[in-house]
């Protein structure tokens, strides 16, 4: 089974329609002998933004494809579906119903937002459709969503705004995907430290341990005192909570710290270069790399010029020829 | 299943000391119908109903009419139907709780197959069978699905067939657009196209398109020919048709299935019941626990049995307890790091763990029912509760005591000043040698060894005689102690209170000034 995740950069970047596209292409290239499940993690297929009061795109499911939903979302659809599994309490918060279509028919996915119960979902698919692909509609919150055992590949749908804030955003989201993951040495001493629980490791040069925190690390004065402690040091920060907005001017002016974030999601909407033009001190790598299947692009305007990382194929659904879009 | 105890039973600090985390770590097992049961202590006579049923329940594992582990196997098929009994009651179940409520059904007459005749509830069963007869009749592959009517399945072919008629027609239409435009479009993605866009006249006079300018960009959208569009409205009134019967078939599911919810609720809380009871006579057995016996004279008797923790500390050096505890007072006396304290925690583990339904970790275990069991370890007092050590024993003493009461109480007053503290032990034992309880405690003062109709126990001892003055570390010491209690009979009470002089012969072994040494030695002799 291999799980593909969509996130997108913003509000009406363009997500769905990018699960749309994708689901669609797959069932297409695999003439239907390569069972496809969309799943989500959160609520999304509402037809309206109720914030914005605006038409959304809807999912559309086709006959022979699976899905994962909140119980409550098929009151309409019933007869129209098979049903694999319930995902019920105690391991679930909610019920999820996995399901077979069998008619076309839009749907509203909800899924857990939360790793374990992803987790067990995964594993239940696996166990029915053990050569399948699970799309996870996404989002860039759900730090999970980039841990190796939840995601294989990432899609990411991305808003080219005409807004500077939002235009901001989608910088923000790309900047981590150009990270360089850490040396092999470092990942096997992390393998070697890291428990279910940590939040950050401290070590120096020779990988000697000088901090394992297990609070989140914005709230860990503990880790800022020692980070602040070897400012002088050559270290090295392991990360697995956000590098937050609070957290980077704390580690800006540490030159000597390289931070390894355990994956791309923890990097949250931080500029390298801070307002007052500070530069951003710490070498920063990934431990966990991001696997980025494709970008796609919804541009309201093309006054901003996006820098997408090297060796990462970016496309324009709205503007492309379709047909020659690889998935 | 995870086992939890009710909350303030056991106080936090004694349940981690106690290993009790450890001991329903036993029982955990992935039971989807038994998630999480929290223990409440039992009444005696709720009790002694439960572990009669355990008794049962083992005379049939006994003679092999029940086999646990393949009945547990099974148990763990049955989905936990709480989520859909509100909708059941109400007779809105939705198609994914009769796939649920099937799987149950199903599942369970299997597991009343392997139960053979020690089947549960046999009348309230019958409503299973009733169940799984109507979920059956309208639904189909394992109640995966719904079974349709020769309608509704004339729907679903004339449906499929207009998607396939839509697909082939929206097919030909991106053709058309293709062949009009130059432009390859796929239905329903818009294009958008630069105001200087080679086509755009193209795409401007086509029909088959609509493009509206946004910004610097024109965006190309879809004009569906009417033909597409009655199409999509036929499906969608078909659709719809469909939904309604479906709608209707539900309704009478649920209608169908009512008359039996109420014995079905029942049932399947005696299923619940049963399973929980299967587990604990299968961890039982895994872990070689007993099941205690009761009696209906007061008392306690105890057969190898065991404070798991310690044991798994100590491993093979663990000793075991035995111990016949009759009713009114018995006295534990003693010398210190002797292992008294050991013994009272071990008694108010087994009775705890009685007293919450669970089977225990001995040979064998006779008593009365343990409905209340209180325990006064010695403290140093609590600054908060403003109370010095010697108030909280007080305060111990002041607390409602019921007939038939476990009162277990560690240093007996040893919380005041000796000639006090040896009055009030005298006072209390005698108040409680006589009620209709059991009071066991431990001991320092030679004064209650004298005392009329109380059961008097002594902790074995190191013989230190043949080795006085002989270097010895505490970790020596530890492993010398026998930890065994034994009952000293009147005749030996003068031997019981020499022994009371071993703390002196311990501190010898230890390294303390000679000149200390000296006067200890001055004071065996005398």
């Amino acid at each position: 089974m291999r799980t593909l995740s969509f996130i997108g950069s913003d509000k009406n970047a363009g997500k769905t329609t990018i699960l749309n596209f994708v689901y669609r292409r797959l069932q297409e290239n695999s003439k239907g002998k390569t069972p496809v499940c969309l799943a989500s993690i959160g609520i999304n297929g509402e037809d309206i933004d109720f914030y914005e009061n605006q038409q959304k795109p809807t999912i559309s499911l086709y006959k022979g494809s699976y899905f994962i939903t909140a119980g409550e979302h098929l009151q309409e659809l019933t007869g129209k579906y098979e049903i694999l599994h319930n995902f019920t309490s105690p391991d679930f918060k909610k019920v999820y119903v996995f399901g077979e279509c069998l008619f076309d028919f839009q749907i509203i996915l909800e899924g857990p937002n939360n790793k374990q119960e992803i987790l067990r979902m995964k594993k239940k698919v696996e166990e029915l459709l053990p050569n399948s692909y699970l799309l996870i509609d996404g989002s860039i919150d759900r730090q999970f969503l980039a841990h190796p055992a939840v995601s294989d590949a990432f899609y990411f749908a991305v808003l080219l705004s005409t807004r500077k804030e939002q235009f901001q955003k989608t910088k923000d989201l790309l900047f981590p995907l150009s990270l360089h993951v850490c040396p092999q040495k470092q990942k096997d001493f992390l393998k070697g430290c890291l428990e279910e629980d940590t939040r950050s490791l401290l070590f120096g040069e020779s990988n000697e341990l000088l901090y394992h925190g297990k609070e989140i690390p914005f709230l860990d004065v503990k880790l800022q005192r020692m980070c602040l402690k070897y400012k002088n040091r050559k270290c090295s920060l392991y990360l697995n909570g956000a590098l937050s907005k609070s957290l980077y001017p704390l580690l800006a002016p540490l030159k000597n710290l390289t931070i390894i974030l355990d994956n791309f999601t923890l990097y949250q909407n931080i500029s390298v270069h801070d307002n007052h033009g500070r530069i951003f001190g710490p070498r920063l790598l990934l431990l966990n790399p991001v696997k980025v299947q494709r970008i796609f692009l919804k541009q309201e305007t093309s006054r901003y010029p996006l820098s997408a990382p090297e060796n990462i194929h970016v496309h324009n659904l709205f503007r492309e020829d379709l047909n020659e879009i690889r998935i | 299943m995870k086992l939890e105890f009710e909350q303030k039973i056991v106080p936090d600090g004694l349940y981690e000391e106690l290993g009790f985390d450890g001991f329903l770590s036993f029982f955990d097992m992935d039971i989807p119908l038994l998630p999480r049961k929290i223990l409440r202590p039992l009444k005696a006579e709720k009790g002694k109903e439960h572990f009669r049923i355990l008794k049962d329940l083992q005379k049939q594992v006994d003679q092999q009419k029940l086999d646990l582990e393949r009945i547990i196997a099974q148990s763990r098929k049955l989905p936990l139907l709480d989520f859909l009994l509100p909708f059941f009651e109400n007779q809105s179940l939705e198609q994914f709780h009769l796939y649920s409520l099937g799987k149950f059904v199903y599942e369970n007459l299997v597991l009343q197959e392997i139960e053979m005749e020690c089947s549960i509830a046999p009348e309230l069963s019958k409503c299973c069978l009733k169940i799984k007869e109507i979920l059956e009749t309208h639904s189909q592959k394992k109640f995966s699905g719904l079974r349709y009517t020769p309608e509704e399945k004339g729907l679903r072919e004339k449906i499929e067939k207009l998607e396939q008629e839509l697909s082939a027609k929206l097919s030909q239409y991106e053709h058309e657009i293709y062949e009009q435009t130059g432009v390859r479009m796929i239905y329903p993605y818009p294009k958008e196209l630069s105001q200087d866009a080679e086509n755009l006249s193209k795409i401007l006079n086509c029909k088959l398109l609509s493009v509206t300018c946004k910004q610097d960009i024109n965006l190309v959208n879809y004009r569906l020919s009417q033909s597409v569009k009655n199409i999509i409205a036929e499906k969608n009134t078909l659709a719809k048709k469909l939904s309604h019967l479906m709608e209707k078939k539900l309704t009478k599911i649920n209608k169908e299935l009512y008359p039996f919810f109420r014995s079905f609720r029942r049932y399947y809380k005696e299923r619940k019941n049963q399973t929980f009871y299967y587990v604990l006579l299968l961890v039982k057995h895994r872990q070689s626990l007993c099941l205690p016996k009761f009696q209906t004279s007061l008392g306690c008797k105890l057969k190898n049995a065991i404070l798991p923790s310690l044991q798994t500390q100590k491993k093979e050096k663990y000793l075991p307890l035995n111990l016949d505890l009759d009713r009114g007072a018995s006295v534990l006396f003693g010398a210190n790091m002797t292992g008294k304290t050991t013994v009272l925690k071990t008694i108010y583990f087994q009775l705890t763990a009685i007293r919450m339904g669970l089977p225990v970790c001995a040979e064998s275990i006779q008593l009365h029912f343990p409905e209340q069991v209180e325990l006064y370890l010695k403290s140093a007092g609590n600054i908060r509760w403003n109370l010095s050590g010697f108030g909280q024993e007080i305060e111990f003493f002041t607390k409602e005591i019921f007939p038939s009461a476990y009162i277990l109480v560690d240093e007996l007053f040893q919380s005041t000043d000796p000639i006090g503290g040896a009055e009030l032990s005298r006072i209390i034992l005698r108040e409680f040698c006589h009620k209709d309880l059991v009071l066991f405690c431990t001991s320092h003062y030679p004064e209650v060894l004298y005392l009329q109709d109380i059961s008097l126990f002594r902790m074995k001892d190191v013989d230190f005689n043949e080795e006085i003055g002989h270097a010895l570390t505490l970790s020596d010491l530890m492993e010398k102690i026998p930890y065994k209690l034994e009952r000293i009979l009147p005749e030996n009470i003068g031997n019981a209170f020499k022994e009371s002089r071993k703390p002196l012969y311990i501190a010898l072994h230890f390294p303390l000034a000679e000149s200390i040494k000296e006067k200890i030695r001055e004071q065996l002799k005398g």
